[in-house]
C-alpha cells in the first residue's frame, strides 16, 4: 500500500477497509443507532463510505513528542 | 487519508457550508486547500482524482501532507516498508503503534499488563475477516525490547487467558470463538476472534 511516508520517526498509523468492512458487515452497520449520524453526514455531500470510499489511511507524527 | 470514488469539489462544497474557508495553494502539481478549524490548521488535497488527503496540524507547517504527497511520487519510502507493514488481502483494519513516552503512560493504567508493557517498541492491531464465518481475528504483535521483557509480558498474557479459561461466563465464551498467544524470542503475538454471532447480538441489542 503506497500510500503514505514511512520515513522515521513517522511509524504510528491505521489503516481501514472501508469497502470489505461494508461488504462483510454493512447489513449490521446500518442497523446501528450511530449510523443516522453518518446519513446526516452524506446527505450533507461527504462521501457515503457503502460506496463511495474504498480505504482510508492516518498517520500522526505524536510519537515525535517522545 | 481516504480513497475511493471521492468528489474533491463536493468536499471543499461542504466544507464551504460549514464556514471553513480554505486558501488555496499547489505542491508539485497537487491543489492544497488550508484553513483553520477550532485553531488547528487543516489542509485537504484532492490527489488522483480518486484519493483525498485530510490534514491536521497544531502548527500549520502540513510536513506530513507534503511528504505523502512525495510518496506518491515514488520519491519516499512508503509507511508499510519502513514499518514493515504488510496488510493482509482480508484485512479489516490494522493500527501501528511506536510505543513513545505518551503511550507508555497511558498503558501504566492497565495495571500489571500495562507495567510489563515498558519495555514494548511496536504495538501492532492486525484485524481480518473470515469470508465464511464471518468471524473477526484480532494479532496483536507486540515487539519488546529485549528476551527479558518478552518474557515478562507472556507472563503476564498466560496468566490473563488461563483465568478466561477457567472464569469465562457464557457470555463471554459467546464474543471470543478463540483467544491464543505465542513467542519467539522479543516478539509477542497475541490472537483473539470474534464471533459472527456477537456482533449480530450487539447490533440486536441482546447483548
Amino acid at each position: 500500500m503506497k500510500l503514505v511516508p514511512g520515513t522515521a520517526p513517522i511509524n504510528t498509523g491505521a489503516f481501514l477497509n472501508v469497502r470489505r468492512i461494508f461488504d462483510l458487515y454493512g447489513h449490521l452497520i446500518q442497523r446501528l443507532p450511530q449510523f443516522g449520524i453518518i446519513e446526516q453526514l452524506i446527505a450533507a455531500g461527504f462521501p457515503d463510505p457503502r460506496t463511495d470510499i474504498n480505504k482510508i489511511g492516518l498517520i500522526s507524527d505524536l510519537d515525535q513528542q517522545s | 487519508m481516504a480513497t475511493g470514488n471521492i468528489e474533491f469539489a463536493r468536499i471543499l462544497a461542504v466544507a464551504a457550508a460549514f464556514g471553513i474557508e480554505l486558501e488555496k495553494s499547489v505542491y508539485r502539481g497537487i491543489e492544497l486547500h488550508t484553513g483553520k478549524v477550532q485553531h488547528r490548521s487543516l489542509q485537504l488535497g484532492g490527489l488522483d482524482g480518486q484519493t483525498l488527503l485530510f490534514s491536521t496540524s497544531s502548527t500549520g507547517d502540513h510536513a506530513l501532507a507534503r511528504q505523502t504527497i512525495e510518496t506518491l511520487a515514488g520519491e519516499r519510502e512508503d509507511f508499510g516498508a519502513a514499518n514493515q507493514v504488510n496488510l493482509p488481502a482480508n484485512y479489516l483494519g490494522n493500527v501501528s503503534l511506536k510505543v513513545s513516552r505518551g503511550v507508555r503512560d497511558l498503558l501504566r493504567y492497565l495495571g500489571e499488563l500495562g507495567r510489563a508493557l515498558q519495555d514494548a517498541t511496536h504495538i501492532t492491531f492486525d484485524l481480518t475477516a473470515d469470508n465464511a464465518s464471518k468471524d473477526a481475528p484480532l494479532l496483536v504483535t507486540f515487539r519488546m525490547t529485549d528476551d527479558a521483557s518478552a518474557a515478562a509480558l507472556e507472563g503476564q498474557i498466560k496468566k490473563l487467558v488461563e483465568d478466561f479459561e477457567r472464569n469465562a461466563s457464557v457470555r463471554d465464551r459467546e464474543i471470543f470463538r478463540s483467544i491464543t498467544f505465542g513467542r519467539e524470542a522479543q516478539v509477542l503475538t497475541l490472537n483473539v476472534t470474534f464471533t459472527y454471532e456477537w456482533m449480530q447480538k450487539v447490533v440486536s441489542g441482546h447483548s
